[in-house]
């Protein structure tokens, strides 16, 4: 074992976060070594060793606030030196898998690390600890999975054990699926598998006009441009210790694709027009429906942005790849339209046969909106029996973004978009902010300014 | 063709080399950048060294997972 540094008192526990005793127990002395410095650096007492063994006596004679422990250790596991009276521990692995993340969550773990390892999440697990944050363990699975993600298929338990594999950690995840598969719904179970308090703050980056997805996300001082006329603190100082979603990555410009990558290495980042670095406490989950990888070939996407953020990739199965979830979904959704329309309950089973044999491209989402269609169209009677005319087939504009050029406003995208899917849906406004996802208000108001402009 | 058990024991040692390999990087360059706002051009070295050795150890384990690749 090595020596620690002199003045450090055995049973001393830390009172703030720049005095922690730290035991690292890992036997590549690379990294012992370096790590040790480093922290030492910062004012921590740590004192390393290599095996369980050596460990195991370590901790019989002296105290210790926290201990950073490998998994996998030439004599046995780092698990063995976890005590529910022993100090706080952060696993540290190369292997996120089922089976260590479920055990690691026993005794006083208060975080679990996978290697390569940098040294802002050594420092963010000490402060962790040293604020006594409650210890973070795998809340049960229904706690996890929102109410409205259904599913038994083969493709879910997989998507669900990794939820539970890579939920507890602070480890950035990029998910991947096609459009309408739910993955802003993975990205809030891996939320709440981490069991905190905080905030799951989604932004779609694709949304944000391009000259203010700076400031929306690291904000900005006072003046730093025109119309700045207070600070703005941004989503990610918002989300404070929690999750930071951005959906549809793929869309970020590329200078902020740079500055948010020296966000995501530096655990730090600036205000536009600012100087003062402020760290960066939430997690970071990214998601995208475009094949990033071919993103990066064409120039589009910064290569050292994807790397960081593939660390742990999570892929959402499309709809018909998940035997046996059309039936289960499509009458979860029926349940709910009945509750809030008072339609009906069930569907004929030609109906449930129909739905199943379809291979619905607008995955989930598609889905929901055909049962809101069908469930509205048979109101009145004991059960859905009639499917929407034109249920199986795409809107005609949807392939080939008809109508949609690269340059045109986002206004007149969205009114292009508003009018195309009030078409689809045969004039039925209801159903066209449903499927938009705005406000039966909002739907109105829209028409009413096109109206106007016409005028 | 499918892996049989021992050449999944190789390839999963191989990882498990590779990625202490990678932490050790990892924390050796985090030392070196240390030392560069400390202006220690010897320490700065020295933690180079380690890096270079240890991309020397990945050079081999990658070799040496090629070399079973090929043979299968």
């Amino acid at each position: 074992m090595t020596d620690a540094p002199a003045g450090s008192a055995i049973g001393r526990y830390a009172t703030n976060i720049n005095m922690a005793r730290i035991l690292l127990v890992d036997d590549d002395s690379d990294f012992t070594s370096a790590t040790q410095t480093l922290l030492r650096a910062e004012e921590h007492d740590v004192s390393t060793v290599g095996s369980v063994a050596e460990a195991s006596g370590v901790l019989r004679r002296e105290a210790f606030d926290m201990l950073f422990v490998d998994l996998s250790l030439p004599d046995g596991s780092g698990l063995e030196l976890i005590r529910d009276d022993g100090p706080k521990a952060v696993i540290i692995t190369g292997h996120p898998s089922m089976e260590s993340a479920i055990r690691a969550v026993r005794g006083r773990v208060v975080d679990y690390l996978v290697k390569p390892l940098d040294k802002n999440q050594l420092i963010k697990s000490i402060e962790s600890a040293a604020l006594n944050k409650p210890t973070r363990r795998i809340p049960p699975i229904d706690t996890i999975r929102p109410p409205n993600m259904i599913g038994e298929s083969a493709a879910m338990k997989a998507l669900m054990k990794s939820i539970t594999e890579y939920g507890p950690t602070d480890v950035t995840i990029l998910i991947t699926g096609e459009s309408g598969t739910g993955k802003e719904l993975v990205a809030q179970a891996l939320h709440n598998a981490c069991n905190t308090d905080a905030k799951f703050v989604p932004v779609n980056c694709g949304a944000i006009p391009r000259e203010l997805v700076a400031s929306e996300l690291f904000g900005h001082e006072k003046g730093s441009f025109t119309g700045a006329g207070a600070k703005r603190v941004g989503i990610f100082e918002r989300a404070k210790n929690g999750t930071v979603f951005l959906d549809e990555i793929g869309e970020l410009p590329l200078d902020q694709q740079v500055a948010l990558l020296r966000v995501l290495e530096t655990g730090s980042m600036v205000r536009v027009g600012g100087e003062k670095e402020i760290p960066m406490t939430a997690r970071i989950i990214a998601a995208t429906n475009k094949d990033l990888e071919k993103e990066v070939s064409e120039g589009k996407f910064r290569e050292d942005l994807f790397f960081r953020l593939m660390v742990l990739p999570i892929h959402v199965a499309p709809l018909r790849e998940r035997e046996g979830d059309i039936p289960l979904l499509a009458n979860y959704f029926l349940e709910m339209y009945a509750k809030e329309h008072g339609t009906p309950t069930r569907f004929s089973p030609r109906v449930l046969t129909k739905l199943e044999s379809y291979h619905w491209p607008g995955n989930v989402r598609e889905l929901k909106h055909t049962v809101l269609r069908a469930a509205i169209l048979n109101r009145g009677k004991d059960k859905v029996d009639t499917l929407p005319d034109n249920f199986d087939r795409p809107p005609k504009w949807s392939d080939d973004a008809q109508g949609l050029r690269a340059g045109m406003s986002i206004r007149d995208v969205e009114k292009t978009l508003i009018e195309k899917t009030l078409e689809h849906f045969d004039g039925n406004k209801k159903l066209t902010a449903e499927a938009l996802g705005i406000s039966l208000k909002t739907l109105y108001n829209r028409l009413c300014e096109y109206e106007e402009d016409r005028v | 063709m499918p892996l049989n058990d021992s050449e999944k024991a190789h390839l999963k040692d191989a990882l498990h080399k590779m990625n202490n390999a990678l932490n050790s990087i990892s924390m050796q360059a985090e030392l070196a950048r240390m030392y560069a706002q400390q202006d220690n051009n010897d320490m700065i070295g020295e933690a180079l060294g380690i890096i270079m050795s240890q991309c020397r150890q990945c050079s081999a384990i990658t070799q040496s997972t090629h070399t079973l690749l090929q043979e299968e």
